[in-house]
């Protein structure tokens, strides 16, 4: 049995080899996906530049304040920048739709802008052309050309009855068949694998012991999307009578799976669960705010309640005898207060967010394209919970810089004459620059708990139905 | 008639045949249900903008002592919006992530014209499915599923012999084979078409007919584009596979091909770094001489230039002042950033001729004012209206006048200038002249078939 496995795999692979078409296809592929990784890395390194640049520049420039007061500085303020992750240049993900800085303030939360998607609504339609998304997308397209007349080919020009009746099982037909797609998908995979892998070592600094397991996963991920392509056509081949039946069947499963379902998916799931847009989320949180009390109105009740505790618990009698300055225990109450709105707004949409994803993963096991292009966006690090994950750190960044501002405030300035006095410049170097932690692998795939054995398991039973006996019955009865 | 009813039979026996056209008729209407809902939250937020603005104004003018101009302009958050085509729900561009209802203050603008609509970044990177996806996207491959081995199917069968052994001739039989198949298409697609108007109350003026003739001219180009591969007299497979490789190379490789070639040769970190100074401007500006800083202003804006001196307080017109110099601080660069700009858009126009894919989803968009383009000429109406409440505050601020509640009454409004597409007329002789050449070397090739 393996023998005959082995000799099919051989045969299939010496005919393959033959046609000129194919190596067409193939040399464009290879050709494409290497255009596609040195633009990736392009980008990569363009954006890696900048990003340090800038983060380097903004330090530098908050360094060198002079003396000021604090509450001017925490009006100047910050910013975070997003170093893009380290295999980025595989797989862009949603980079392209999302910013890349963030400006930090006193009362504000920005969100991150300069995002890279000009005419995205006429130019991004396929997303960009990453070799992940060529993998995803047109690689497939391969295998059904490589594979649809496989068993329906034979069966036609009568080449099927002729094996049978030499004796080889249907199931060696397939395995061996099956062999060789694999076979010829990682020699055409492959390349770019240890390319990417080059690439990512020669980042140096950014190249961490995770990167090679990042791409030891992805590949084995990519592999596995082959094998449940490879399972389908070897499928359709098998039960539809013509080539040209079978090809036109399974460029249909292909635009479905590919093309429609993830759209109509992402789509309904959005309406499904709309997020807020914009100004209505910052509506909602400028009137929460204002709900809560304003600061600078003396006779408000949220504040007035404030300073009498205050008063009491340094057990004095007015503000000015307080042994701190009580503008800056307003401003950290302010401060305080506000940041837990905004951050129940921002909840609130993360939750949204998170429930179009959760309906869109229900599809896994249907749609395994869906399953390996969001896996691959959490190994490269370029999904949008990586995203919303900076903007997270981002915020908290922001929210002790300041509060470590109103802490100087409350105990570096006088409560009289507030506004006039300055505190010495050599505080602004006890602030800590802001560094992205980059997720860890755990991390990363935490929201993929089981679902990852879905797919794979759909990917078997489907290589099991292939070589079910009642498969092999539906054959032996049609030749 | 009998031969009519034969091919009518053909076309719908074919199980893939059915179901593609179902798929086809399916998406398209969920496109547009989807896109009606979007199209409708669009003006939902643009139309809660400005009740929210009216609202906020009638909160003013109900307080017993009107705040100072100053603190009055700072808060005056005014509301604009992208003048879109309710075509916009079908053909939804950048609108699915730009904002369409921006809000602009008195203070520097260019620390406010970079703030986007909030997104989920994995709905964008699913693609999305408006009708024009449909139109541009799905389209072809049903035609190329329909048509594209006709001829080869009918050598396979055998009956292609015994067709060319008929007097009349083997074109016009393969003619009306076509020809049916792009009646039964053209129905659906004027289906869809009809449905989503009436759906969405669009009229049936000029757009309409312009749409539904721009998608014939496209059905033509794709049906043209078949029928020469066909003319090869190739097996099936043959046929299909180039089909379907066309069909990746234009609609998939090269509108990312021209993506990557754009974001190559514009790419700009200019609003970055606009930002970047602006907010060091905007900071280093409370350290300098303030009369300057209001001189400096006045030098630039004369109307106001009788202004007072500055005191020794703190005061509102130095604030705005500075903020406006700040802006005119950047201003070279913004210049430079809008000149990029406008040559990408070019430089889009002029390689969009290279897909027709590309080419027609483009032309959609700019149709329904929902392209970059549009994007562009928007944000400068934005930068105008700033102006526009910038002025309207200054008189308060630098000639020391009180607001009334008259005045808040006044406050202008943002008037919405009819958009139009500059330099487009090339488009409609061009594509015309491709598809007419494209199907008169189909027609001719066609002709020439033999009968193997």
């Amino acid at each position: 049995m393996n023998n005959k496995i082995i000799q099919i795999c051989r045969h299939e692979l010496a005919s393959k080899r033959k046609s000129p078409v194919l190596w067409l296809l193939f040399v464009m592929i290879q050709l494409l996906l290497v255009v596609a990784l040195f633009t990736g890395w392009q980008q990569y390194q363009q954006s890696m530049n900048m990003q340090t640049k800038a983060q380097q520049l903004v330090e530098q420039q908050w360094n060198a304040q002079p003396d000021r007061h604090p509450h001017r500085v925490a009006h100047f303020g910050h910013f975070a920048f997003r170093p893009p992750s380290a295999l980025s240049f595989f797989d862009l993900g949603v980079n392209a739709w999302v910013g890349d800085s963030i400006f930090l303030e006193a009362h504000k939360q920005n969100s991150a802008n300069f995002a890279t998607d000009q005419d995205g609504g006429t130019l991004l339609r396929f997303s960009e052309l990453s070799s992940a998304n060529i993998l995803l997308l047109i690689w497939p397209l391969l295998i059904i050309a490589l594979g649809f007349a496989s068993v329906s080919g034979e069966k036609k020009s009568g080449t099927l009855r002729q094996l049978m009746s030499m004796g080889v099982p249907f199931r060696a037909l397939i395995a061996g068949k099956s062999l060789s797609y694999l076979c010829l998908s990682v020699i055409f995979i492959l390349p770019v694998f240890v390319l990417a892998l080059g690439l990512a070592a020669s980042t140096g600094a950014q190249f961490s012991s995770e990167a090679p397991i990042r791409l030891l996963l992805l590949f084995a991920l990519y592999l596995v999307y082959c094998l449940f392509w490879i399972a389908i056509t070897l499928l359709v081949s098998s039960t539809v009578k013509a080539p040209k039946q079978a090809l036109v069947l399974l460029t249909s499963i292909w635009f479905i799976l590919t093309i429609l379902m993830p759209r109509m998916l992402a789509e309904f799931a959005h309406h499904q669960y709309p997020h807020q847009k914009r100004n209505d989320f910052e509506l909602a949180v400028k009137l929460d705010n204002r709900k809560v009390g304003n600061s600078h109105n003396p006779d408000d009740p949220y504040f007035s309640k404030f300073r009498a505790d205050t008063l009491e618990k340094y057990g004095v009698s007015t503000v000015e005898e307080l042994p701190i300055n009580y503008k800056g225990l307003v401003m950290q109450e302010g401060e305080r207060l506000n940041a837990e709105i905004y951050k129940k707004h921002y909840q609130q949409q993360l939750e949204k967010f998170e429930s179009q994803q959760q309906f869109v993963s229900q599809f896994y096991w249907l749609n395994p394209y869906l399953f390996v292009r969001d896996f691959s966006m959490a190994l490269t690090r370029t999904d949008t919970r990586h995203f919303l994950d900076f903007e997270q750190q981002a915020e908290a960044h922001r929210y002790a810089r300041i509060q470590k501002l109103n802490q100087l405030h409350t105990h570096e300035i006088h409560h009289h004459n507030d506004r006039a006095q300055r505190v010495d410049k050599s505080y602004w170097q006890t602030f800590e620059a802001f560094t992205y932690a980059t997720p860890r692998l755990s991390w990363s795939l935490k929201v993929f708990s089981l679902s990852w054995f879905l797919p794979l398991i759909v990917v078997v039973l489907l290589f099991t139905f292939l070589n079910s006996n009642k498969m092999q019955r539906r054959i032996y009865a049609a030749v | 008639m009998l031969l009519f009813k034969l091919e009518c039979k053909r076309l719908f026996a074919g199980t893939v045949n059915k179901l593609v056209l179902v798929l086809f008729l399916l998406s398209g209407i969920f496109a547009i249900y989807q896109g009606a809902l979007g199209y409708k939250s669009i003006r939902i937020d643009q139309y809660k903008s400005t009740v929210v603005f009216q609202k906020e104004r009638e909160h003013v003018s109900s307080r017993e002592a009107l705040p100072e101009p100053g603190s009055l302009a700072y808060y005056a958050s005014a509301p604009t919006q992208w003048q879109l085509s309710p075509w916009a729900a079908l053909f939804v561009g950048e609108t699915s992530s730009s904002m369409v209802a921006a809000k602009i203050r008195a203070t520097a603008l260019q620390s406010q014209i970079y703030n986007r609509e909030i997104v989920n970044p994995s709905q964008q990177r699913a693609g999305g499915l408006d009708l024009g996806f449909v139109l541009v996207y799905f389209l072809p491959l049903v035609i190329g599923i329909l048509t594209v081995t006709l001829i080869s199917d009918e050598q396979h069968a055998g009956r292609w012999r015994l067709l060319n052994a008929m007097p009349r001739s083997v074109f016009s039989l393969v003619g009306k084979q076509i020809a049916l198949r792009f009646v039964v298409i053209w129905f659906m697609v004027a289906l869809l078409l009809i449905s989503a108007a009436l759906l969405l109350s669009l009229p049936f003026d000029i757009f309409f007919w312009t749409v539904l003739g721009a998608t014939s001219l496209y059905m033509v180009f794709w049906f043209a584009l078949a029928a020469i591969i066909m003319s090869f007299g190739k097996n099936s497979v043959f046929n299909s596979l180039t089909y379907l490789s066309s069909w990746v190379v234009l609609a998939l490789l090269l509108p990312g091909a021209v993506h990557l070639y754009l974001s190559n040769q514009y790419h700009s970190d200019a609003p970055l770094e606009i930002t970047l100074q602006l907010r060091m401007t905007l900071n280093d500006g409370w350290d300098q001489d303030k009369q300057a800083t209001l001189d400096a202003f006045v030098a630039k804006e004369s109307k106001w230039s009788n202004t007072a001196p500055l005191g020794e307080a703190f005061d509102w017109k130095w604030y705005y002042a500075q903020q406006h110099m700040s802006d005119i601080a950047v201003q070279d660069q913004v210049e430079a950033y809008r000149r990029s700009n406008a040559a990408r858009q070019n430089q889009l126009q002029k390689l969009s001729v290279l897909s027709p894919a590309l080419f027609f989803q483009l032309s959609l968009n700019e149709l329904a004012k929902t392209s970059g383009n549009f994007q562009i000429k928007y944000q400068q109406q934005i930068a105008d209206y700033h102006q526009t409440i910038r002025h309207y505050f200054y008189d308060f601020l630098f000639f020391d006048k009180q607001v009334s509640r008259q005045d808040i009454a006044d406050f202008p409004k943002f008037e919405p200038q009819t958009m139009v597409a500059q330099g487009g007329s090339w488009k409609l002789p061009l594509s015309t002249a491709v598809v007419a050449l494209m199907l008169m070397i189909a027609i001719v090739r066609i002709r020439k078939v033999k009968v193997i």
